[in-house]
């Protein structure tokens, strides 16, 4: 997990890398959900946690929202373009731990 | 039952049997009831039989009964398995399934959620989010227990040692899995679910 004491990323957390380019194709209601799930949900506290991942399932099931291969990639390259070093190392390893997985 | 067999059971049931076992079948209720089950019990026994020298004749291994790596994500038939249940057992396996479901649909987010772990807010991982939701199902098997058995402590305990089993059986306990899931929550996080609902409502 990134280093919690950093000052957030503008850029991620107002919601401007939704209008990046490189996202013109997926659909806006898909990023403005990561939007909310990703940045939006960082003051949460640990027990209301539950109730907004709950949330989350219930509308990604009701909107049926998913993600391709090509729509996640793409994300993540957006995202890792703005992140801080240490989050941009933790993704990377990810990507190759999920690549290795297929 | 005859309505009941689907493709499968034909399937099974003609590879092990030979044309003279069958025709014993076809002849069987023309016989004299005592001598019927007799003539049941030899036309089994030639078919065990039968099974017997036709797996030795092919000492191949059989996939299908086992639990080989191509089929071990196939799904199980549980729509077909239904008509041969008692209602107690059909209404058992349904929840089942449903658990099944959520769980596939914990797995897929997971996976998603993987990705981007790196960048995910602090506590926001499934294992603390099952944890949470494991302890919750205990408190409610645990409230449920005291209400009805007046079991001990001892028993609450090993309840609440077990937030997986607790989570489960809550899941199979009925309702359906979302409804479940709500019940576990304090006021204060199903108001605060209401308020994400709504939240997501105007995506």
């Amino acid at each position: 997990m990134a280093n919690k004491s950093e000052t957030p990323n503008e850029y991620l957390t107002s919601g401007e890398w939704m209008r990046d380019k490189a996202l013109s194709h997926i659909p806006h209601f898909k990023l403005e959900f990561l939007q909310i799930m990703l940045f939006e949900s960082r003051k949460l506290k640990q027990e209301e946690m539950l109730p907004f991942f709950m949330s989350v399932i219930k509308a990604s099931r009701e909107k049926n929202i998913t993600f391709t291969e090509a729509e996640m990639d793409s994300i993540l390259e957006v995202l890792k373009t703005h992140s801080s070093p240490d989050e941009l190392k933790r993704m990377n390893q990810l990507m190759q731990m999920r690549k290795s997985m297929k | 039952m005859e309505a009941k067999k689907n493709e499968q059971i034909y399937a099974f049931d003609s590879l092990y049997t030979t044309n003279h076992i069958q025709m014993l079948k076809i002849l069987l209720p023309c016989l004299n009831p005592p001598l019927q089950k007799n003539l049941a019990l030899y036309i089994k026994f030639l078919e065990l039989r039968y099974t017997i020298l036709f797996l030795n004749a092919h000492p191949y291994v059989i996939n299908g009964c086992g639990f080989s790596k191509e089929r071990r994500g196939q799904e199980i038939p549980i729509d077909d398995l239904l008509p041969f249940l008692s209602p107690k057992e059909a209404e058992n396996m349904k929840q089942l399934q449903k658990s099944m479901d959520m769980i596939k649909q914990f797995s897929n987010m997971q996976k998603n959620l993987e990705a981007l772990k790196g960048i995910l807010p602090e506590g926001m991982d499934l294992e603390n989010i099952f944890r949470q939701m494991g302890s919750a199902a205990s408190d409610i098997e645990n409230f449920k227990h005291s209400k009805t058995s007046g079991d001990t402590g001892k028993e609450k305990r090993e309840n609440a040692g077990n937030p997986a089993n607790n989570l489960m059986q809550s899941l199979m306990s009925g309702g359906s899995s979302g409804d479940v899931l709500k019940n576990m929550m304090t006021e204060e996080q199903t108001a605060l679910y209401e308020k994400f609902n709504k939240r997501f409502q105007d995506l």
